[in-house]
């Protein structure tokens, strides 16, 4: 799109414009994407073949993650990526600070920066909790970017950004639109079934597609000596609820899918309104069952000790037969469990139903963090001609553009002697090692279409062929987890999406943490029976007096409010 | 400390003569305002300017709006926390389980270092002073995962109790009581070596020629403990001991954010894991601001309550 | 001689196996950690090591030593922990002499010992202080890490004490040699206070030396990290629950082993250090001998 508008434009253009055009396009009513192709005002500076004329500088800051490498004596503020910046878009990124990514050390500066009268970089990137970007929104300092974003991004932007119809809601403040989220890829953390095949092997079952399937396999993996070594030591599950008994691994919440709840979470009832999961009384045979699994000793006397990663250990090490988790698993720690027990054999199930054959699964949201822009920004349209050209250039590239072998080479890919792709696995063959640019990007990933990759790595267990740049580079992923992603979308109508993405509301914040322990101190008795299930009922009944229904009030609120 | 005296270290401290009065007293004590300049410059800087910080204890404290503008609120913060049906609880766990560390933190150093001053194997007693510190550096997000292992229904310390006692596993990180004595148990092994040090560098400066003069006299060495090695530790012992009043509500973050689970809340969650919670859904400053005041204010009062008790009772300065 | 003694003997006995005992207590944990520190990365993931290496690999020390930024922030962590501790122990030194003083000896005493105290109880948080160091313009420079943690009123009240045990006829002594307060202070009391200047020493290395927090948030380059912040770099989060995932990352994540390595490399010069400080724990340095 920025092409054909750049051939319009380019004919129009007259002397540097560096008026701010922002007040005079976002003053007009009708402003949408394609307004703009004869305006030379559509850039806020003097615009030509692709990029900025005169360099456009954007400031920012950035958190190095220690995943993130560099080579040839870059580092983040002088690197390829910057180079390219300056060089295709005429765009010069500056960075007021960075820090290392860890213990919080990210968000920590930014409420910092927040307190000090800092100067505001222009663009602030973030991904984590969402109180921080509710503060940046708050502190009033930034522009409305759902407006820019209709008027600036590109097609391939706005399709992306609309797989998703309800990744605005976090960051809508009195119906604006006030910070852009960043796209990830869908169904990341939707969990698939792993299960030990050379167990099932052993004991002679198939994979359990029924609630009841599942539990004679599980009475076999833990009484039926699955390892085969003569000794009862094996578990049949590995759930770790110390966080949260729906969670992104090692994850228990599909057990509550079985019967139609889902905790942790709210979800959307018959009548559309939102309900908080964990106080349904669908909840209550879900919770009975699972008091009923630890007595039998199918799942860890340990389960509500362990957080996500403590409990994958059991499996990896050999000691539980099924582990849920993202298809992703299938690279860590599974890779690990081979490593460790040489003949160990797992393969990904769909997860299994319930009595009514109902399939609940946790969903990931497909919105990781946002994009903030800064009112003061001087060149607000040059963070979308950058976004822009990274999602029609990079994140499906097609046949003959300039990323469809990687983003730079030297560095993320080489050629060979005889012409052959060096990617990711032959990082001994480029010079330096393979390192992974697209992570300098200003909103960490580059550009992700979220349903791409999921489809791409279905597309390719259904062995179609792989065409376009995306899919071949997908098709150089280990096997299992290909065959994990199909899984994945071929149970997609069974996702139990959080519906509730707005900011803490009053009562939440005031009766919160007490509503949180409450909850997380009677599921925990009862799964552990240290409380008969029957107390369920007046649990949700204290819930509800003690808060929860102000809580209700409040979120259903919230809900009617973005639907306007 | 002389031989003249009764090795008594504390009325020793009590009966000390004064320097007779010189002219030019005067002149000299400036120097000693002098020496303690820099010490009162840096202090003023780095402590008591950010102090002012502590009215966002009465603020709804923004960032974006500093100290400057941000709404006041008064008490709200304090009611708040009074006012939720947690914080006797809360509370009342981090009372005890502070108490109980300030207790056996004492305790244990106190009593290691008198058995290592026992030892005249001088390479065996350094060797062991070295290795008993070393538990410091660990950090609880580690030991929290190595307690959980050996704490297990199956891990080690289970298997034992099965194998010598004949016990049946006991859940220690799942059970409230037992929980506590854990998070105090294995603070003081982690601490206790370190704690020790201060303890072996009194040791280190009794004078010898007491214990021979009391070996002269034919007393015992448990005599001679009680008579001279004991009371030269005493002083440092009140002093530490005071010191620590000061963190009687602080229970230890790291380490009780690392091992509790649901299980343990009614007994194990304490002041600053609350806290901590409740500024996860609401990065609201204020509130954990007055929290930590009203921590400091209750230390402060217990230790100039100690401090004035140890002056009225025995003429004892602690500092 | 009481050791000597049959009972004596006997304790002694007891006491040598207890604190073997409780030296070995202390020293297994650590032995599981250096054990893991040398383990691939899949067996001590899957939490398979116990006091032996399973797949001896330098792996992770090539991994936090070999990367450039190391020798970078083990410079810079001397740096602060020498300058820092001399500093330190200097203010320190200097505050406890007057501050051991009595009253009638010098009456402002109490005023100044609460002073002090009463920053040891409140404080006003990151933010003020955060704003502080920006006004004095202390972002990024040794001197952040090193003049805030400056006046230790811990270690000044612990020395104070130990210089009311020095017997009263010293100081006297030099008095009436028409010395003044400085060199009292340096030719009297410091040479006997040792083994308390060696402890304080000791705690003074040990806190800046592993101190972290302050070198993430106050150091803006990050080429200005001390070790200990450093370290905590090459730890990869393992929190997937909000970041995203790209699958082809985890491949090489080897927390558990890099986290082992970061302990050790983090207590090593502590403990080379430690050693020479224990010369100082001398039994019985000759305080009264002098004037006797």
């Amino acid at each position: 799109m920025i092409w054909t508008m750049k051939k319009a434009a380019a004919a129009l253009l007259a002397g540097a414009m560096l008026t701010s055009l922002l007040a005079g396009c976002s003053n007009s009513a009708s402003s949408d994407g394609g307004r703009a192709e004869t305006s030379t005002e559509f850039y806020s500076a003097k615009f030509e073949n692709g990029k900025y004329v005169e360099p456009v500088s954007i400031t920012t800051v950035f958190p190095i993650g220690s995943n993130l490498k560099f080579k040839n004596g870059e580092n983040i503020e002088n690197n390829v990526h910057t180079r390219w910046a300056k060089d295709t878009l005429g765009i010069d990124i500056k960075y007021l600070w960075t820090v290392s990514d860890q213990n919080n050390a990210y968000q920590t500066k930014l409420r910092l920066m927040l307190t000090s009268k800092q100067e505001m970089p222009d663009i602030i990137a973030f991904r984590g909790d969402q109180t921080l970007i509710s503060d940046l929104i708050e502190s009033g300092q930034f522009a409305d970017a759902g407006e820019l974003f209709d008027q600036y991004a590109s097609d391939t932007y706005k399709e992306a950004m609309s797989q998703d119809p309800d990744v605005w809601n976090p960051y809508i403040r009195d119906g604006k639109r006030m910070a852009i989220p960043v796209l990830d890829n869908a169904y990341n953390n939707d969990g698939v079934m792993y299960i030990r095949e050379d167990w099932l092997r052993n004991v002679g079952m198939e994979a359990p597609t029924t609630i009841d399937e599942l539990e004679a396999v599980m009475e076999a993996f833990t009484n039926g000596d699955p390892d085969q070594n003569g000794q009862k030591d094996t578990l049949a599950l590995s759930i770790g609820f110390k966080n949260n008994l729906a969670t992104w691994m090692s994850d228990a919440g599909w057990i509550f899918g079985m019967f139609g709840a889902m905790p942790n979470q709210w979800n959307e009832d018959a009548d559309g309104k939102l309900v908080y999961g964990s106080i349904q009384p669908e909840m209550k045979p879900a919770l009975a069952k699972l008091q009923d699994w630890m007595k039998k000793g199918y799942i860890s006397q340990e389960a509500g000790l362990y957080d996500e990663v403590k409990a994958s250990e059991a499996f990896t090490a050999g000691k539980a037969g099924i582990i849920v988790g993202p298809y992703w698993m299938t690279g860590w720690p599974l890779q690990d469990m081979k490593a460790n027990l040489p003949g160990a054999e797992y393969k990904a199930y769909p997860l299994p139903a319930g009595q009514d054959g109902k399939v609940g699964r946790r969903g990931t949201s497909v919105n990781s963090g946002a994009v903030l822009i800064n009112k003061n920004m001087k060149n607000k349209d040059a963070f979308f001609v950058y976004q822009n050209y990274l999602f029609d250039h990079w994140a499906n590239p097609s046949g003959e553009g300039p990323f469809t072998k990687g983003f730079a080479e030297g560095y993320d890919y080489a050629i060979g002697p005889n012409g052959e792709l060096y990617g990711e696995q032959d990082s001994d063959k480029i010079e330096g090692g393979w390192v992974d640019t697209i992570r300098y990007t200003l909103t960490f990933d580059g550009a992700i279409i979220p349903q791409l990759r999921i489809n791409t790595l279905a597309k390719i267990a259904n062995g179609e062929e792989a065409v376009t740049p995306y899919e071949k580079a997908m098709l150089r992923s280990i096997p299992e987890q290909i065959q994990a992603a199909k899984i994945v979308i071929d149970q997609k109508d069974s996702i139990m999406m959080n519906k509730f993405t707005g900011s803490p509301t009053k009562t939440q914040l005031s009766k919160g943490d007490m509503l949180d322990k409450l909850e997380k101190e009677v599921l925990t008795k009862i799964i552990y029976n240290r409380a008969s299930i029957d107390e369920f009922d007046s649990f949700v009944e204290r819930y509800l007096s003690s808060g929860g229904q102000q809580v209700h009030n409040e979120v259903n609120e919230w809900y009617a409010s973005i639907h306007q | 400390m002389h031989t003249s005296q009764t090795s008594h270290a504390v009325t020793d401290l009590v009966k000390k003569e004064a320097p007779p009065a010189h002219r030019g007293n005067w002149k000299r004590m400036l120097v000693l305002d002098a020496m303690l300049l820099p010490a009162v410059i840096l202090t003023l800087i780095f402590a008591y300017i950010p102090m002012g910080g502590l009215v966002i204890a009465f603020q709804d404290f923004k960032p974006w709006l500093g100290f400057a503008r941000s709404e006041w609120v008064g008490l709200e913060h304090f009611q708040y926390l009074f006012s939720t049906p947690e914080y006797v609880q809360v509370i009342w766990n981090t009372l005890i389980i502070a108490a109980m560390k300030i207790i056996a933190g004492l305790v244990a150093p106190f009593t290691f270092a008198l058995l290592l001053n026992e030892v005249r194997l001088s390479p065996f007693k350094r060797s062991v002073q070295t290795m008993v510190y070393l538990p410091h550096f660990l950090s609880w997000v580690i030991l929290g995962g190595i307690l959980l292992d050996m704490l297990s229904s199956d891990g080690l310390v289970n298997q034992a109790l099965g194998a010598v006692f004949g016990i049946d596993p006991i859940f220690f990180l799942g059970d409230g009581n037992w929980f506590r004595l854990v998070v105090v148990v294995s603070d003081v092994w982690k601490e206790f070596g370190f704690g020790a040090i201060v303890f072996l560098a009194a040791l280190s400066g009794i004078n010898p020629s007491l214990y021979e003069a009391a070996e002269v006299d034919g007393a015992s060495r448990w005599q001679q403990t009680l008579a001279i090695t004991i009371p030269a530790m005493i002083p440092i012992t009140i002093v530490v001991g005071t010191l620590s009043l000061g963190n009687v509500l602080n229970a230890g973050f790291d380490q009780i954010f690392n091992l509790y689970n649901a299980l343990v809340m009614d007994k194990g969650d304490i002041i600053d894991t609350f806290v901590y919670r409740v500024g996860i859904v609401d990065g609201k400053f204020g509130f954990s601001t007055a929290v930590g005041l009203f921590k400091s204010m209750v230390g402060f009062v217990l230790i100039v309550a100690a401090y004035r008790l140890a002056y009225k009772l025995a003429n004892y300065r602690i500092f | 001689m009481y050791y000597k003694s049959k009972p004596y003997k006997l304790f002694s006995c007891f006491n040598y196996t207890f604190l073997l005992a409780l030296s070995m207590l202390c020293v297994i944990p650590l032995v599981h950690i250096l054990a893991v520190s040398f383990s691939g990365k899949a067996p001590a993931n899957a939490n398979l090591v116990g006091l032996w290496p399973v797949q001896f690999t330098f792996d992770a020390y090539d991994k936090t030593l070999a990367n450039e930024n190391f020798l970078r922030a083990l410079w810079v962590a001397v740096q602060r922990t020498i300058w820092g501790t001399g500093l330190s122990m200097l203010i320190v030194l200097l505050a406890a002499y007057p501050l051991s003083k009595e009253n009638r000896q010098f009456k402002r005493r109490n005023v100044y010992t609460w002073f002090f105290v009463f920053t040891m109880l409140f404080h006003g948080g990151l933010i003020p202080f955060y704003m502080l160091i920006q006004e004095l313009n202390m972002m990024n420079t040794i001197w952040v890490l090193i003049l805030p943690g400056a006046v230790s009123v811990w270690n000044m009240i612990l020395l104070l004490n130990f210089f009311r045990g020095v017997p009263k006829e010293l100081e006297e002594a030099a008095f009436i040699d028409g010395a003044g307060h400085l060199r009292t202070l340096f030719h009297i009391y410091l040479p006997v206070s040792l083994p308390a200047l060696a402890t304080l020493s000791l705690f003074a290395m040990v806190g800046h030396w592993n101190s972290w927090f302050d070198g993430l948030i106050f150091m803006t380059d990050h080429k200005n990290y001390p070790l200990a912040t450093f370290l905590q770099t090459i730890i990869v989060q393992q929190d997937f629950s909000k970041v995203t995932v790209r699958p082809e990352d985890l491949v090489n994540i080897s927390q558990r082993t890099v986290k082992a390595a970061q302990i050790f490399i983090g207590m090593a010069p502590i403990l080379l250090v430690y050693p020479f400080l224990q010369r100082f724990f001398v039994k019985g340095i000759v305080l009264g001998a002098v004037k006797e």
